[in-house]
C-alpha cells in the first residue's frame, strides 16, 4: 500500500541531519523517514540514503554523547576504581573497533562499552547496597537495574556483531561470560581486554 | 505511647503530642478501648517502619543515569535500523535481510 501513495513531503537530508547535530539525538521526523522508508516507500529510502552520507558527523555527535555518559558512569566509581576501569573501557573500544571501523561501528563499539561500564556500576552499586543490608524492596530495586543493565549490554553487543554480520566480516565478542557470533549467543569465557 | 497506672488503680493507655512546644499526655483509656488504642498505634508504627525500610534513598540519581542511557540506546538503535534500510536491508520476521531487485 505504501508504495502506491505518493512521495511525502520531507526535510531535506542536510536538515535532517543538522537537526540530529543540534537536537542531541534522533529527530522524530528521521524516524519518521525510516518507518516510511522500511514500508516501501521509494522517495523515502532515497532520501535515507542521502542523509546517511551525512552518517560520520552525525557518529562524531553521538560518539561525543556517549563519551559524556561514560564520564558520567565512571563518576560514580570512586577515583581509584574510576581510572582502572576507564583503562578497561579504552582497552575494549580499542579491541573491539578493530583497524577501520565504519561510523556506524564506531557508534555500536562505543555503546558496548558504555553499555558495560553502566552495567559494572549498577553491579558495584547493588554489591554495596547490599553487603550494607537491604530490605526485600530495596535489593529488588538494585538487582532489577544490574539486570537491566546486563540486558541493555547484551542487546548491544548482539546489534554489533549483527551489524558486523551483515555490513563487514564477522567478529567474534566475548563480553562478560556472553559469547556473541555475529547475532547468536552462546556461553563462552570471560575475556578481558 | 505507653501504659500508666494512676493512684495504684488500673492501667490508662496514654498517648503524648506536642502542642506548642510541650509535650501534651492525652489518656485514650482503660481496659478493652485502651488494648483496642495501643494495637491500633502498634500497626501504624510497625507500618512506618516498614516504609522507611523499603525507601530508596538514591531511587532518583539511579533513574537520573539510565534514563540518558536508554535515551542513547534508542537513538543508535534509530541510527543503526536506518543505515541497514539505507544499505538494501529489510526486515523479515524480526530478522534483516537483503532486499532483492
Amino acid at each position: 500500500m505504501a508504495r502506491k501513495t505518493a512521495p511525502p513531503a520531507l526535510p531535506a537530508s542536510a536538515d535532517i541531519a543538522r537537526s540530529v547535530l543540534d537536537a542531541k539525538g534522533v529527530p522524530p521526523e528521521f524516524i519518521t523517514l525510516i518507518q516510511q522508508a522500511d514500508a516501501g516507500n521509494r522517495a523515502a529510502l532515497e532520501r535515507l540514503r542521502e542523509t546517511y552520507a551525512e552518517l560520520p558527523s552525525i557518529a562524531d555527535h553521538m560518539s561525543s554523547l556517549q563519551y559524556h555518559a561514560e564520564r558520567e558512569a565512571l563518576g560514580g566509581l570512586g577515583a581509584g576504581g574510576a581510572e582502572t576501569f576507564a583503562a578497561q573501557a579504552d582497552r575494549w573500544r580499542k579491541r573491539l573497533m578493530g583497524e577501520d571501523p565504519t561510523p556506524l561501528e564506531r557508534l555500536l563499539v562505543n555503546r558496548v562499552v558504555l553499555d558495560w561500564l553502566h552495567a559494572l556500576r549498577m553491579d558495584l552499586t547493588y554489591h554495596q547496597k547490599f553487603n550494607g543490608g537491604l530490605s526485600l524492596a530495596q535489593g529488588e530495586f538494585y538487582a532489577k537495574q544490574a539486570e537491566r543493565a546486563q540486558r541493555r549490554l547484551l542487546r548491544s553487543t548482539k546489534a554489533l556483531a549483527e551489524v558486523r554480520r551483515l555490513l563487514g566480516p564477522n567478529v567474534q565478542i566475548n563480553v562478560a561470560e556472553q559469547q556473541v557470533v555475529a547475532g547468536t549467543v552462546n556461553t563462552g569465557t570471560n575475556q578481558t581486554p | 505511647m505507653a501504659w500508666e497506672t494512676r493512684g495504684g488503680r488500673g492501667h490508662y493507655y496514654t498517648r503524648s503530642r506536642r502542642e506548642a512546644g510541650r509535650v501534651v499526655r492525652e489518656y485514650v483509656g482503660a481496659g478493652p478501648v485502651g488494648e483496642l488504642a495501643a494495637a491500633l498505634d502498634r500497626r501504624d508504627r510497625d507500618e512506618r517502619t516498614d516504609r522507611r525500610r523499603d525507601e530508596i534513598p538514591d531511587r532518583e540519581a539511579v533513574a537520573a543515569l539510565d534514563a540518558p542511557m536508554a535515551a542513547l540506546h534508542a537513538d543508535v538503535n534509530t541510527l543503526v535500523r536506518g543505515a541497514l534500510l539505507a544499505a538494501g536491508f529489510h526486515r523479515h520476521k524480526g530478522e534483516w535481510r537483503r532486499r532483492r531487485g
